[in-house]
């Protein structure tokens, strides 16, 4: 079997899980803190003020990457949604659980930067504009996944039903991001282009790009935080976990 | 905003003073504003289910030495 794939089924494992996100959430935490400090100081103090925004541009190290993630997070949890729903993995369950709060987070801190720099820029905290819209039905959506799922006594019928929800939403992602090209929104089109020239000049990208990345580093250690501690309390009476939690002495002289 | 902004806001409660005086403190004022609700979500984001699992693990390590007492 190919490593890859082998690394992907072990990690279906709760004990090889519990264990693996152990080991690498501190990493992923740290690097998350380090990345964000360097963006934030790069951003604030060292990227010149944009000569018609002023400085309340510097707002976008912090919006921007918030809504990417608000976008990301929908779609990773999703993919796990429709894992759990056609296979029935338990960590898929998790990890689409999981997501949910943290995509709520991401999406509220976009919409309330957005309504910090709209007022500034455009003279008004909200407009109903196409994206603003659209960034706060995500919002609902997450709110529905939270509440629907933990409707239900059983876990992982909660997931599931929660998860067809999820699915249903994911229309939204793509009306979000061309919500600026159909429509005459007051928001401003796209700034950075993954094809083609950003219109941005590099001095206010890069540190742009460091909070991107501390904000993806930040997203997997929460995920991994809150995965293994539903996973704990899913499987609070399984042997693995007492192993795991238990000193060397009480595990039966393991080591 | 200016004095007579504020005057005005005064008279219509709470929220509207809270905004105003942000109005008051410029461009720096929403950037101060957005890392704080920034960094108190992030707080209220991790904090919950990092206690939660510290409880839980406390919780069934306790067990786990209770039942070795028993068993010795």
């Amino acid at each position: 079997m190919n490593p890859v794939w082998r690394w992907f089924h072990q990690l279906g494992s709760p004990p090889y899980f519990y264990r693996f996100a152990t080991r690498w959430m501190p990493w992923f935490g740290l690097s998350a803190l380090v990345l964000s400090v360097i963006g934030l100081y790069l951003g604030m103090a060292k990227a010149p003020a944009d000569y018609l925004q002023g400085d309340s541009f510097r707002i976008i190290y912090i919006h921007v990457p918030a809504a990417w993630m608000s976008m990301f997070i929908y779609v990773a949890m999703a993919v796990n949604g429709a894992i759990a729903l056609i296979w029935r993995i338990k960590l898929s369950e998790l990890l689409f659980l999981a997501c949910a709060p943290i995509g709520a987070m991401f999406t509220a801190v976009t919409l309330i930067t957005g309504m910090l720099w709209g007022k500034p820029t455009w003279g008004a905290y909200w407009v109903w504009d196409a994206r603003l819209t659209s960034e706060l039905v995500l919002l609902f959506l997450y709110f529905g996944v939270i509440g629907l799922a933990s409707a239900y006594d059983d876990v992982r019928q909660g997931a599931r039903a929660a998860a067809v929800l999820g699915l249903v939403g994911v229309v939204n992602v793509p009306i979000i991001h061309f919500s600026v090209k159909w429509w005459n929104t007051l928001h401003q089109g796209e700034t950075i282009r993954i094809m083609g020239k950003s219109s941005i000049d590099s001095s206010m990208l890069w540190p742009l790009l460091i909070m991107a990345l501390a904000t993806k580093l930040y997203f997997v250690f929460a995920l991994l935080l809150r995965a293994r501690g539903m996973l704990l309390e899913q499987e609070r009476n399984k042997q693995w976990v007492r192993e795991v939690l238990s000193p060397p002495q009480i595990a039966g002289g393991r080591s | 905003m200016g004095a007579r902004g504020t005057v005005a806001a005064a008279d219509r409660g709470g929220p509207q003073l809270m905004l105003a005086w942000l109005e008051s403190q410029g461009h720096w004022g929403f950037i101060h504003v957005s890392l704080a609700i920034t960094l108190i979500l992030v707080v209220a984001d991790l904090l919950p289910p990092w206690l939660q699992q510290r409880k839980l693990k406390n919780e069934l390590r306790a067990r786990a030495r209770r039942e070795q007492h028993r068993t010795n």
